[in-house]
């Protein structure tokens, strides 16, 4: 019974030596564990934070990096169309100035040919004219032109 | 020499009207020139510069009777001699008659037909003519039977074309024209 008493009084003791002793170091190595983890905490919050920051930030770029080739590539599309559209019209104003120039040349061509046509008919209607009069006309017909010529002869300008 | 020549075509024309005689010294200038013209010696010795003028005075007064030229027309002469002009004579008689028909409101003209007109014909187209031009008009006519029928006058640049020929030109024209 003694030896019971006595284990437990030398366990108060050693308890009461212990939490004497032992009770600051422990609560301020607790205390220090604490801090530790919360710093750490703190520090990987901050670091998350700064991450997601980084992220949104990246993320608005890239965003806008892709509005931007949007917007280079619909322009280039739409330069792309204007010069499509410039190099049909002017391919279809040459053709239609070729088929026009075409066209005049023929059309000038034929009168040529015509006028050409017109001034054989007209010589060798007026050779054949020549001949007629100078086979046919007699003394009494260079008088009455010779008197054609007195008459008309005011009316020359 | 065209200059020269309406030079001393005005001079005696100044002394014909002065005196009268303007027909005169234009008949007797063309006669000289005439003679002279036909004369080669006689040419060549007036317009020869090394024959002295005295010479050469010596021969026109001699001629100057023989063709009936008046005194003027022989000191006129003698001038052109003195001054040796005697090379632009022709041309002083061409200019000395444009400007006597000018001086007399005349006008010479040639007169295209293709057969020989018969006189009271020419008339009448000297009569007409001259109604339009307003002058007395001289006529020289020639023969020309490419004309075919009708007549052609020329008179002081203006041509008056009534020819069959023109007719058919004309009518070449048209044809041609369409």
């Amino acid at each position: 019974m003694f030896e019971f008493i006595f284990k437990v009084i030398n366990f108060v003791v050693l308890f009461f030596l212990l939490y004497k002793f032992m009770k600051k170091p422990l609560v301020n190595a607790v205390k220090e564990r604490h801090s530790l983890l919360k710093r750490s905490l703190e520090e990987a919050r901050e670091a998350k934070e700064q991450w997601e920051a980084k992220y949104r930030e990246y993320d608005e770029r890239l965003k806008r990096v892709e509005e931007e080739a949007q917007r280079i590539r619909q322009e280039i599309i739409a330069e792309a169309e204007r010069e499509r559209a410039r190099i049909m019209k002017e391919a279809e104003e040459a053709a239609e100035r070729i088929k026009r120039q075409a066209q005049l040349a023929v059309e000038q061509e034929v009168k040529a040919i015509e006028r050409r046509l017109r001034e054989e008919m007209a010589d060798l209607t007026v050779q054949l004219a020549e001949k007629l009069i100078r086979d046919s006309i007699v003394p009494e017909d260079q008088h009455r032109l010779i008197d054609d010529y007195v008459q008309g002869i005011r009316r020359f300008h | 020499m065209r200059r020269v020549a309406r030079r001393y075509a005005k001079a005696l024309l100044k002394i014909g009207q002065e005196d009268g005689n303007l027909e005169r010294y234009g008949e007797e200038l063309a006669l000289f020139n005439n003679y002279m013209q036909a004369e080669e010696k006689l040419r060549e010795a007036l317009v020869n510069p090394t024959i002295h003028s005295s010479q050469r005075e010596a021969v026109i007064r001699e001629l100057a009777p023989r063709l009936g030229l008046s005194e003027v027309m022989v000191r006129f002469l003698v001038l052109l001699v003195e001054r040796n002009r005697m090379d632009v004579l022709p041309e002083i008689v061409e200019v000395y008659r444009e400007f006597l028909d000018d001086a007399m409101g005349r006008v010479r003209g040639v007169l295209y037909v293709p057969f020989e007109l018969p006189e009271e014909k020419l008339q009448e187209i000297v009569k007409g003519l001259e109604e339009k031009v307003g002058k007395k008009v001289i006529l020289r006519v020639e023969l020309d039977p490419s004309i075919i029928g009708g007549a052609v006058a020329k008179i002081g640049g203006v041509v008056y074309d009534g020819s069959v020929k023109a007719q058919l030109r004309r009518l070449r024209e048209n044809l041609a024209k369409g």
